[in-house]
């Protein structure tokens, strides 16, 4: 009875371990196995040509795309986020309402990222007539990951040891001096890598840019008004219109190198804080 | 100096009031603007017409809009993912925090870190040319794409999700009861059946809406295996989702007409499906007394 127990347990934790484990290493090693034969630099310095077009040629447009988007997306995002976890974790005094904004961050991270393409869409784009442009899709990739970068952001503040605030309070030290002085330079490097990771969220999203700044082909952005290419619409693109499966893993991969390389970077930025802390 | 301190901690203080005041804002001016948009369906198609009707035709004359396919394929497919991967998402968080230590569980963790940051295309894109194709090859279906396969790539998607959510409920458990349960002489899997999954009850059921409400969400994964039809929803069969409908819809909608604002509509019953959602989150969280 106790044996069967221990079986039972014991091989149900780990074959579903190991199904995991499976996945990872499959979704990795096949996109970057089927991608790596087309995979050079003319395919990463090129536009698409061809016909239909994306049958040869590169994806530099949607590279750059993707960056502009990611670039704007990451200023409004840390412009949003940052001084809502300043004020929540050093600011408030009233419980109900940070209790509140605490909350509603929350509800905000649950919506939908294609409800939140059809505010874009309805507001930026129409009703603030930004058209269909870098700017719009910026803006509500920015909606996008600010609750996520804000809940990362005030969970680094909350990490800090409490000392600090004490003796800084007890010292008479005015809390934007606390903040400037004490608080940045001992978070610094985990905040970046808190952005970093959230962005990697934007350079990957979908759903929000295809109502508001993605088009399937353009030429590289002029500026902030005009519609661009990106990375991941261009996937779907080859894929949904069967334009061609061989770029399209080349594309898959080229979405997945970006992935590791903001990963390892940031795990590097907090593996050397961690190391000079101790 | 000093004065020039306060001054400045006085203005920062204002202004970072303003800007958390600002994200209470912008939470009812998305969920308005949306509403405004798509409100107008109603009066002309009752809010039960809309979600019971099948027929979604929105260019004839009349303009016919039924959405119950849609909705019953964003039940069903989020269903389904769930039942897929609460299982093996459970047993791999027990394998994490009981059995898996130091480099082991730090390199699990980071995979799974991994993981989640995988955009959705990129899962839709191996799922439709493995899985779909496989279907189509093996079992001889006209076309491989279905609820089934959606269901699948949803429950992949949001394994990595439970897997984190759980696994920090189950440390906090152990963390509190490991000694008693060590000085009783209890066995690591008496321990799991007997005391880490009863009392991570609560983390269970949190970790479980949350990605509930993700895969109802979901849009380019599921749009990518369903097929796009609009038809009963069955196992095997071809279907759509409400996300999948605005997406594929939203850029042949002319400014303006009954299309555009049915598709917002759309997007106002997704958005009430979500709310309710997080009604029975708030409720389950005050209800079930969890020991994390």
């Amino acid at each position: 009875m106790i044996k069967d127990r221990r079986m039972i347990v014991n091989g149900w934790t780990w074959s579903s371990i190991l199904i995991i484990l499976i996945l990872i290493l499959t979704i990795f090693s096949y996109v970057l196995y089927k991608g790596a034969g087309s995979l050079n630099l003319n395919f990463l310095l090129e536009s698409p040509s061809g016909f239909p077009m994306g049958v040869d040629g590169g994806i530099y447009p949607a590279l750059i795309g993707t960056l502009c988007f990611t670039g704007i997306c990451t200023l409004c995002a840390i412009v949003l986020a940052f001084p809502v976890a300043i004020y929540n974790q050093f600011y408030s005094n009233n419980k109900y309402l940070s209790g509140l904004i605490q909350r509603v961050i929350g509800v905000l991270h649950g919506i939908p990222s294609i409800l939140l393409g059809l505010f874009g869409y309805s507001y930026f784009v129409i009703h603030l007539k930004f058209g269909i442009s870098i700017l719009s899709g910026g803006l509500v990739l920015a909606l996008m990951i600010f609750p996520m970068m804000e809940i990362r952001f005030e969970k680094i503040f909350q990490e800090l040891d409490s000392n600090y605030e004490k003796a800084a309070y007890g010292l008479g030290v005015n809390r934007l001096f606390f903040i400037i002085h004490v608080v940045l330079p001992l978070t610094y490097k985990e905040l970046l890598s808190a952005v970093t990771l959230s962005s990697s969220f934007a350079m990957g999203a979908t759903a929000p840019i295809l109502l508001t700044g993605a088009v399937y082909f353009a030429d590289v952005p002029k500026g902030v008004f005009s519609p661009a290419m990106a990375l991941p619409m261009h996937l779907y693109m080859l894929l949904g219109e069967s334009i061609s499966s061989e770029k399209a893993f080349a594309t898959a991969s080229v979405l997945m190198i970006l992935l590791f390389t903001v990963n390892i970077l940031s795990w590097t930025i907090v593996m050397e804080r961690r190391h000079e802390s101790e | 100096m000093k004065k020039i301190y306060n001054l400045l901690d006085k203005m920062t203080s204002i202004v970072t009031v303003v800007m958390s005041l600002f994200t209470v804002v912008l939470l009812f001016f998305i969920v308005l603007q949306i509403f405004k948009e798509g409100w107008d369906v109603f009066k002309e198609i009752s809010i039960l017409n809309f979600i019971t009707q099948n027929q979604w035709r929105p260019l004839s004359t009349p303009p016919k809009l039924g959405i119950k396919n849609m909705l019953l394929g964003t039940i069903l497919t989020s269903f389904l993912g769930i039942v897929i991967s609460l299982p093996i998402s459970l047993g791999a968080s027990i394998f994490i925090s009981m059995k898996a230590k130091g480099k082991l569980r730090v390199f699990i963790l980071a995979l799974i870190d991994l993981m989640i940051g995988v955009p959705s295309v990129v899962y839709g894109f191996v799922s439709f040319m493995i899985l779909v194709l496989f279907f189509e090859r093996y079992f001889n279906f006209g076309s491989g794409e279905s609820f089934f396969v959606a269901g699948v790539t949803l429950a992949i998607m949001v394994m990595p999700l439970m897997i984190s959510a759980i696994t920090q409920s189950m440390d906090k458990v152990i963390t509190k009861y490991q000694t008693s349960a060590k000085a009783l002489g209890v066995s690591k899997e008496f321990m799991t059946l007997n005391l880490l999954i009863p009392a991570s009850k609560r983390g269970i059921i949190i970790a479980t809406l949350l990605a509930f409400t993700r895969a109802m969400g979901e849009t380019m994964a599921v749009v990518m295996v369903i097929g796009n039809s609009n038809l009963k929803p069955m196992l095997f069969g071809r279907g759509i989702t409400l996300s999948g409908l605005i997406t594929l819809e939203m850029g042949s909608a002319v400014l303006n007409s009954i299309h555009y604002k049915g598709l917002y509509a759309t997007g106002v019953v997704l958005m009430i499906l979500l709310l309710i959602n997080n009604m029975i989150f708030e409720a389950i969280k005050k209800r079930v007394n969890g020991y994390d």
